[in-house]
């Protein structure tokens, strides 16, 4: 342990020198979020906010409260799927073949660097939250935040295992990843990012049911936006942890025989 | 070798198949090794020669654990990798020409204390090692500047600092004087004397220059076309491959002696590299390749003189590695009962 949190260390101190070293692009990266939040207020604007008995009663809320809660839990999942882009990155520099040369488990040196990432989308996730509440009136007033965090964190961790697959993928094709289009598509069309799963037709929503990012993001918005405890949610947590559960080890495991392929073809750093 | 050996190479071959679209089987694999047999001892720098292709990249990505051989076994300190290959990694360290293996937004120090955290090592003791190795390596006072500022020398240096981080006794340095000038390499190879050779490291030193092997190595390796085809002393090598052809001279000449200088060099098979230059301040390369011991030296300068040339430099010429390597793999070729041959003392 005393070793992993050495390592944790050490790729975060790397990781936010090298990111706040671009100050431009830290600052942009760290408010950029904000377009995104002011352009759904606009959209929010088009929806009655008196409206009941809708899609998002469920949520007991409006459609920007609703919104910026699934902008930034979908933020969460573009660090979780991305691990790959970091992977890529290293092979493009060529630190990568120089850090498989040292003696830590191969799978670290590939997850680690989105340790960074998460604190990162932790602090825009503050960001864009305090903009939405201060500026844009997002009613956020009954969130159980502790809850929330605990479903934030199974979420991560169910979102790892694309960002683990993609990281494989990528090792042995170098570029063209499927899991990541298809993880972040699917998110964005049918597990309720911008609009409740209740909208789509009985066949879109039985696909919705059975992507854990559904259940991330129900679980999340009844947290934060209706203030349920995790006994609410205890579904949308199980199948979290669940898929966390099941999925890491299958994920790791194949990213261990892509290395081994990465290896055996003699293309571990090439890009 | 009266040691036993750190870093045991037997039997490596590597093939490398390119894969078409969905990972069919493409044209036939390239073979980068074949057969590799390899050791070295505590203490020992053996030098690793070869063409461009030979396989010596390969070789030592091969005892890093980044390319995994198909055939035959290598082993360090007996942790045989790929099976104890974080052990055996623990014992290895190593510097490659790949200066992007470097982290440019961060400063020397921190890139060192970065890899020293992946070597094992605690924070503090990371700093430690870090500062000295940075004194140790006359970085003292670009340590906190980024490495992207490095001069090439600085960066060689830095990746011989990160090699040595974690104290380790087996030094693979994957061509650490190439692009380097000849001030940044005897820089270099003043470090490896006086840092590197005490500590009682076995070195592997893949390179391509003869000049190295001899100022620095107990052994030679020479790989070609993936084969050992040389294994053995440096004093052997040297006496096999590395004997005199001729001379090297520079000379230079006034206008009115060119005419005869150059006629007198031409006579007895010298090579100029360059039209003789008018003028005493312009030298001239010009190889002796006939003259073959000092006193017909003495007598081609001492004429050269007489005629009114100035010699401004005399240099032993070697023969070139890429004739050495033309002839051993001449020597290498299979002979009628199938065999080829591996010269030197070990193999």
């Amino acid at each position: 342990m005393r070793r992993l949190a050495s390592l944790i260390m050490a790729f975060v101190r790397r990781d936010a020198r090298i990111a706040t070293s671009y100050k431009l692009h830290f600052a942009l990266q760290l408010f950029g979020g904000l377009f995104t939040v002011v352009m759904f207020y606009f959209i929010a604007k088009m929806t009655d906010p008196n409206a009941s008995g809708g899609p998002l009663s469920q949520f007991g809320t409006d459609y920007f409260s609703f919104v910026l809660v699934g902008i930034v839990a979908t933020g969460f999942l573009q660090t979780g799927v991305g691990l790959a882009d970091r992977l890529r990155v290293a092979m493009g520099e060529g630190s990568l073949e120089m850090m498989f040369a040292c003696p830590v488990r191969p799978i670290w040196i590939l997850i680690l660097p989105a340790i960074w990432e998460l604190l990162f989308q932790m602090g825009q996730a503050v960001v864009m939250i305090a903009l939405g509440v201060v500026l844009f009136g997002a009613d956020l007033s009954h969130a159980n935040w502790p809850a929330g965090l605990v479903l934030l964190l199974a979420t991560v961790a169910a979102y790892s295992v694309f960002g683990i697959l993609s990281t494989g993928i990528i090792l042995v094709i170098k570029r063209g990843d499927p899991i990541r289009w298809l993880v972040t598509e699917l998110a964005a069309l049918v597990a309720g990012a911008y609009f409740p799963v209740a909208l789509l037709p009985d066949w879109l929503e039985r696909i919705a049911a059975v992507l854990p990012m559904t259940y991330a993001y129900h679980g999340i918005r009844m947290t934060v936006l209706k203030g349920a405890g995790l006994s609410d949610v205890s579904v949308d947590l199980a199948v979290l942890v669940g898929f966390a559960a099941i999925g890491l080890p299958l994920a790791a495991y194949c990213c261990h025989l892509a290395i081994g392929k990465a290896k055996r073809d003699g293309l571990l750093g090439s890009f | 070798m009266g040691d036993q050996p750190l870093l045991r190479v037997r039997g490596v071959h590597k093939t490398f198949t390119p894969r078409g679209f969905l990972g069919r089987r493409g044209p036939a694999g390239i073979q980068a090794l074949r057969g590799v047999d390899l050791d070295v001892a505590r203490g020992q720098v053996t030098a690793l020669l070869g063409p461009n292709g030979a396989g010596k990249t390969t070789l030592i990505s091969i005892i890093c654990d980044l390319v995994r051989a198909d055939a035959g076994s290598v082993s360090v300190a007996d942790c045989a990798i790929p099976d104890r290959a974080r052990q055996a990694q623990r014992l290895v360290g190593v510097a490659t020409t790949n200066e992007r293996s470097f982290f440019w937004r961060l400063t020397g120090r921190q890139n060192l204390e970065f890899f020293a955290a992946l070597h094992g090592l605690a924070r503090p003791v990371a700093a430690r090692r870090s500062t000295e190795l940075l004194t140790r390596f006359g970085l003292e006072s670009h340590a906190d500047r980024l490495f992207r500022t490095y001069s090439a020398g600085m960066k060689k240096r830095l990746a011989l600092a990160r090699a040595m981080l974690h104290e380790p006794p087996v030094l693979l340095l994957d061509e650490p004087t190439t692009s380097l000038d000849a001030a940044g390499t005897e820089d270099l190879h003043d470090l490896l004397r006086r840092e590197i050779v005490p500590s009682g490291a076995c070195v592997v030193w893949a390179t391509h220059r003869v000049e190295e092997v001899r100022a620095l190595c107990d052994q030679v390796i020479v790989l070609v076309d993936g084969e050992v085809r040389f294994d053995g002393a440096t004093d052997r090598f040297m006496r096999r491959h590395g004997s005199r052809v001729g001379y090297e001279i520079e000379v230079g000449a006034p206008s009115e002696a060119v005419g005869p200088v150059g006629a007198y060099l031409r006579s007895i098979g010298a090579v100029l590299h360059d039209p003789l230059g008018a003028g005493a301040d312009v030298g001239t390369r010009v190889g002796l390749p006939e003259v073959r011991d000092e006193p017909q030296l003495s007598e081609v300068l001492g004429k050269c003189l007489g005629l009114g040339a100035t010699i401004r430099r005399v240099e032993p010429m070697q023969v070139s590695l890429r004739q050495v390597f033309a002839n051993l793999r001449e020597e290498g070729r299979p002979d009628a009962s199938g065999h080829g041959s591996v010269e030197g003392g070990h193999a």
